[in-house]
């Protein structure tokens, strides 16, 4: 514990610092915190008309844990660029020779960065529970079962630790932030095309390039299912998609393996 | 046991290249090391090794009788080529990341900065800094743990003189508390200015570890004057102890071949008449021996390969 506490205050010297980060991650925080609210005054017009997502049921249980986790991953991307920077800045600096000639071990080094990584994710999940559970609380009329579809909030997680240890990994592969995340944009891209071949060219309900890394993590966190019929008969346009606990363990296993081959990268290579 | 570090067989190759090719030898506590040797000859990769940045491919090395670990590396101060800091952080607070790491306090960060002549800019970005400020930076950074032993790879390369001076000033400060150094250098004449033994490395071998007056076995040369050149000349061909008398205007340079006196000599020439104004004996300085340690170590190598 004592030892985390010191990797912690090394990173938290790094990076809260760095003016550029701290503005994004204040910035990001601020958002996330505040989009309990934001997306309810935020009304876009279609056709004039101004669409009032709560109007569709958006924000009720158990539909507002999956719309909302699925709206605020995207936010990640921000929190990637950090953590990206945030290692590549090391090499470009020169510092991470120097720190590990100081008598930090390559070990450390490593943890301390999948430190901040999990406090992000883990600070972003907190935040999103809480936020959903007040939407759902301030619109539903009789909760009656709060808690279904809370796993959504569970996929979040892992959804974005698999993203997070996927932008370690390849920051310390590439060394360049520029590359690295072009890299990662890049690879999400070809996942999905892939993914799009395979539901073109075979009619089975499971596809295996669902397997790769993002796709599985997307699996968790589906786009929220849609229903107009049920919208037409007076009930609520959303419908809760099915949560494929299956796909928590491919998502595990990846985040084993990206920080496994980033200690791989990390300890083969000379500085 | 006084061995603060003995390096046995080490060897790195970069694919076909050999960087260090099978050094061994071992530095004694409280002396200061220079590691000599041309550009390209293994300095900086031996160094990163014994530092844990480089995988050796070959080789052992113990840091104060143990095998190597970074619990080692915390009792040690060293700088690598240049000075690497995090460049939006004041010198204060890139110190403080550099004691969290040593885990040592950070009531040293204003004691060390003092050292170094820094403490007036401590609230300052590093990036800011000159580079003489940032070499001297980069040595309070070294030496915040207290360190045994001081590693220093081209602690001078790309200072002004005066920030030379001033380096130069801060090493003999520190080897006077007893401080181990090691300097790998190729200026030699700053190693012959603060070191007491050296390590001469070529093209990735070790070829002479040990006190700079050992380095080779020479007894050194006279340096005479008087106002008659010529006769001094005259007496000194015909003495025996001289093996090359060489004369440089109004300077009589004269090596010996047998070991003798200064004060005998004087006293030899004034029997003969000759008042000297001029008397100094010395060795040759450790440039000139270094590149004879080298010369020899190729020709060496050389016959070896005619040989085969």
């Amino acid at each position: 514990m004592k030892q985390i506490l010191r990797l912690l205050k090394i990173e938290w010297n790094k990076i809260y610092n760095y003016k550029t980060a701290r503005i994004f991650i204040i910035i990001y925080f601020a958002l996330l915190a505040s989009m309990g609210y934001l997306v309810t005054v935020i009304k876009p017009s279609v056709d004039n008309m101004s669409l009032d997502l709560a109007r569709f049921g958006a924000y009720l249980f158990p539909y507002v844990w999956q719309n909302i986790t699925y709206f605020a991953d995207f936010g990640s991307i921000f929190l990637g660029v950090i953590i990206i920077t945030n290692i590549t800045n090391e090499y470009t600096y020169r510092t991470m020779k120097q720190n590990l000639i100081d008598g930090l071990t390559k070990k450390e080094f490593l943890l301390s960065k999948l430190l901040v990584s999990l406090i992000f994710s883990l600070l972003s999940t907190i935040i999103v529970f809480f936020a959903c559970l007040g939407l759902g609380l301030v619109y539903t009329q009789n909760p009656s079962s709060i808690f279904k579809g809370v796993t959504f909030v569970l996929g979040y997680f892992l959804k974005v630790s698999v993203f997070f240890s996927f932008c370690t990994l390849l920051a310390f592969w590439i060394r360049r932030s520029g590359f690295a995340l072009m890299l990662v944009i890049l690879w999400r891209l070809g996942e999905v095309i892939i993914l799009g071949i395979e539901q073109i060219s075979s009619r089975s309900s499971f596809h295996l390039s669902n397997l790769l890394p993002g796709n599985a993590s997307a699996t968790l966190l589906p786009f929220p299912g849609i229903k107009l019929q049920n919208f037409m008969r007076g009930g609520t346009v959303f419908s809760l998609s099915d949560f494929h606990a299956e796909y928590c363990i491919a998502a595990i296993v990846y985040i084993v393996i990206f920080i496994v081959l980033s200690y791989q990268l990390l300890k083969k290579r000379d500085l | 046991m006084n061995t603060v570090l003995e390096i046995d067989k080490l060897s790195k190759h970069f694919g076909s290249l050999i960087a260090v090719d099978n050094i061994s030898f071992s530095v004694e506590k409280g002396n200061v090391y220079g590691l000599l040797g041309p550009n390209g000859s293994g300095k900086t990769t031996t160094l990163g090794m014994i530092l844990n940045v480089v995988n050796p491919t070959k080789g052992t090395w113990r840091w104060f009788g143990n095998t190597h670990n970074s619990d080692a590396l915390k009792k040690i101060g060293a700088i690598i080529e240049r000075p690497n800091f995090y460049p939006y952080l004041s010198a204060k607070k890139n110190l403080q990341t550099v004691a969290t790491i040593k885990q040592v306090s950070f009531s040293r960060i204003d004691e060390k900065l003092e050292t170094v002549d820094l403490l007036h800019r401590k609230n300052d970005r590093f990036s800011a800094f000159s580079l003489g400020m940032k070499q001297r930076l980069a040595i309070a950074a070294a030496l915040l743990n207290n360190p045994e032993v001081l590693i220093l790879d081209e602690p001078t390369n790309g200072l002004d003189p005066q920030g030379i001076i001033k380096i130069r000033e801060i090493i003999r400060q520190i080897a006077n508390m007893g401080t181990t150094i090691i300097l790998a250098s190729h200026l030699l004449d700053e190693v012959e200015k603060v070191c007491s033994h050296v390590v001469v490395l070529n093209k990735g071998k070790s070829i002479y570890c040990g006190a700079v007056e050992n380095m080779s076995n020479e007894l050194g040369y006279f340096e005479l004057g008087t106002a008659n050149i010529d006769k001094l000349v005259n007496i000194l061909e015909n003495m025996t102890c001289f093996e090359k008398i060489v004369r440089r205007h109004d300077i009589v340079s004269a090596t010996l071949k047998n070991d003798l006196d200064a004060e005998e000599l004087n006293k030899i020439l004034v029997n003969q008449g000759i008042f000297l104004n001029h008397l100094v004996k010395r060795k040759n300085n450790l440039e000139q021996q270094f590149l004879n340690l080298i010369k020899n170590e190729t020709d060496i190598t050389t016959a070896k390969n005619r040989m085969e």
